[in-house]
């Protein structure tokens, strides 16, 4: 009896490790399909982003707003206000933390994570062009897209200071390209859904355009527009809040 | 007209720099109308009336040679005089310099924690609470800092050359700051030191919680402080202003407060601060004894009483009337509109300066209305100030 209890524990011990392995194998396989998403949004890891929003209201033009975003790896973005009205706010996140500076102000504010909120285009949707190490998840099922066979991942946020907290994402199966997302909040509700267009600059397949469609309705929506992306080296000060106030952030 | 002219070429002189990329100028041309009501329970009554003010602001950076970069703001000011007036409120040159960056010139804005109080400021701090900001002025300053990814270090002189000078914001000063990010938190220190003030050592915090909430607080310890005392009740009428600063022993600097926002866009502010440096109960009654003697029937002929009345009234313009204050703001943002209602209180004598703001802001367009009221308890400081009200109606157009 003792001999049988014994190999049924080194089965179950056995299964368990079994299925260990596939779960880790699954959330590398995600993981890996993550990054090669990212390549597409973000070819370098550390890079200047000029971007362009517009906002339309049933169809019209109703904002349009210019930002530049430096970024490097470990969460670290530093974006910076360009239209008319707004040129000098800045806005600086680094991982869960963020600060803002205000035109004409020398002293960087330290804001909440409700605060970084940028109008109908949250923070995150500029400043945040990478999946991989801000979401984990499984491969949920295949789907078709306009006619290109896609998977479809079920992710989920690792940290809580991320505009949407659940995310379900369609990626090409052939390449990797991110096709379609869509964005959910911590309560589950879902806020927008993100399609992408790419376009072949500089030789590669790039995300060029991101339209967010304001799933709580009211016929909003918002274009996100890559005007240009250039690799750049990005030194640790430039990410210090204390360095915001400073005019020397030339190339 | 010279002068018009000069900042009208200076201005377009900068415009083609907008084309680089880093480089820029921005343009900020506005129109402002002041107007205020009189409190005819002051002795310092100040008329009723509408102002006029017309502005263009050019702020610009560039590139300039070998490794220096550039940075300034100049402001042009029409007033209801007619007389164009042009300020550079900022000219700043910033370089690397070995392993930090050095920024030479007339730097605006400080550093530190708080929104409507300011006790780590090492140079003059921002007018946050006027009634609508400006461009503020800057100070002649030389600094150099270190930074790295969670630390910086500031050594700076601020108003190099002059030691004590007429008003505080001029004195001469040397001032250490520190910087540490601890996670959540943003952690200050300063050491300064002017001929005015001695020595002085304060540290401060910032810390988010959570998603919505933010705590800040900040003390500040000086070796001594200057308080602006006029002439006492039993002294003549004087023939020139008989102000003067005088030398208190220990002074201080205390800030408490915290912020709250919601994902509809309310936020709410409080801060309750504490600074020594302002009048106490007994000066401030030695200050309404020397009103009530200037006033006297036959105390001196009428022109001489109103320039002393004038004299007296600088210590109306203090940066804080009462040593304590209790700050409370309320702002909702809902698309291109901001409101904001915010009420001062001055516990110590019931004053109480209320403010409501309401911004439009469309684009390049910002269309801004601002009231306030001074006002509280019947014996104030609040009440004694020469208006009842004040509001502003400003439109600026960005470029």
């Amino acid at each position: 009896m003792f001999k049988k209890i014994g190999n049924m524990t080194r089965q179950c011990a056995l299964a368990g490790a079994l299925a260990l392995c596939c779960a880790h194998a699954v959330a590398d396989e995600v993981a890996a399909m993550l990054r090669r998403a990212d390549a597409f949004r973000l070819p370098d890891a550390s890079a200047q982003v000029d971007t362009l929003v517009q906002s339309y209201q049933d169809g019209r033009l109703d904002k349009e707003r210019r930002y530049q975003v430096l970024i490097r790896p470990g969460g670290r973005a530093l974006v910076l206000f360009r239209s008319p009205g707004e040129a000098g706010q800045k806005v600086l996140m680094v991982g869960d933390d963020f600060w803002m500076l205000l035109p004409g102000s020398a002293r960087p504010i330290r804001i909440t994570p409700l605060q970084k909120l940028l109008g109908e285009a949250a923070t995150g949707d500029i400043a945040t062009m990478t999946w991989s190490g801000d979401y984990s998840g499984v491969i949920a099922g295949e789907a078709m897209l306009d006619g290109v066979p896609c998977l479809e991942l079920e992710l989920s946020a690792l940290r809580p200071s991320l505009s949407y907290q659940r995310i379900v994402l369609r990626v090409a199966r052939r390449d990797g390209r991110p096709l379609q997302a869509d964005l959910y909040a911590a309560s589950q509700r879902k806020l927008k859904q993100a399609r992408f267009v790419l376009e072949l600059r500089d030789g590669r397949q790039v995300v060029t355009r991101m339209t967010l469609v304001d799933a709580i309705g009211h016929g909003r929506e918002t274009v996100v527009s890559t005007v240009s992306t250039r690799p750049r080296q990005l030194g640790d000060e430039l990410f210090n809040p204390m360095f915001l106030g400073r005019a020397d952030l030339a190339p | 007209m010279r002068a018009g002219w000069l900042a009208v070429g200076l201005c377009a002189a900068l415009v083609p720099l907008a084309v680089h990329g880093e480089d820029g100028v921005e343009f900020k041309l506005g129109t402002r109308l002041d107007t205020q009501t009189d409190n005819r329970d002051s002795p310092l009554a100040a008329s009723d009336g509408f102002a006029g003010t017309q502005t263009l602001e050019a702020r610009w950076r560039f590139d300039a040679l070998a490794g220096n970069r550039l940075r300034g703001v100049m402001t042009a000011r029409r007033e209801r005089d007619g007389v164009l007036r042009m300020r550079s409120s900022e000219l700043v040159l910033e370089r690397t310099l070995g392993p930090g960056h050095l920024s030479v010139g007339k730097t605006a804005g400080d550093w530190g924690v708080g929104y409507g109080f300011h006790p780590l400021a090492a140079a003059r701090p921002e007018d946050v609470r006027a009634l609508y900001p400006v461009a503020p002025e800057g100070t002649p300053t030389l600094a150099w800092e270190v930074f790295d990814a969670q630390r910086a270090l500031t050594v700076m002189l601020v108003n190099p050359g002059r030691g004590r000078a007429a008003q505080p914001a001029d004195d001469g000063a040397l001032a250490l700051r520190l910087y540490r990010r601890a996670g959540a938190r943003d952690e200050y220190a300063l050491l300064r030191g002017s001929a005015r003030n001695g020595v002085e050592a304060g540290i401060g915090a910032a810390q988010v919680l959570g998603e919505a909430l933010e705590l800040h607080g900040a003390l500040l310890a000086q070796q001594r402080h200057a308080t602006w005392l006029g002439a006492a009740a039993t002294e003549a009428p004087a023939a020139r202003d008989p102000g003067r600063w005088r030398r208190f022993g220990g002074g201080g600097k205390a800030l408490f407060g915290m912020s709250w926002s919601s994902a509809a866009h309310w936020s709410l502010l409080a801060e309750a601060w504490l600074e020594r440096g302002a009048y106490d109960a007994g000066q401030w009654s030695a200050w309404r004894a020397r009103n009530a003697a200037l006033l006297a029937p036959g105390a001196a002929p009428p022109a001489l009483v109103a320039a002393n009345l004038g004299w007296n009234a600088a210590s109306l313009r203090a940066p804080e009337l009462r040593q304590k204050n209790v700050l409370l703001r309320l702002a909702h943002e809902q698309g291109e509109l901001d409101a904001s209602a915010e009420a001062l209180w001055m516990p110590q004598d019931d004053g109480l300066i209320a403010t409501l703001g309401l911004t439009w802001k469309a684009g390049p367009w910002r269309l801004s209305l601002r009231w306030r009221r001074f006002g509280g308890a019947s014996g104030s400081v609040a009440r004694a100030l020469p208006a009842r009200g004040a509001g502003v109606v400003a439109i600026e157009r960005a470029f």
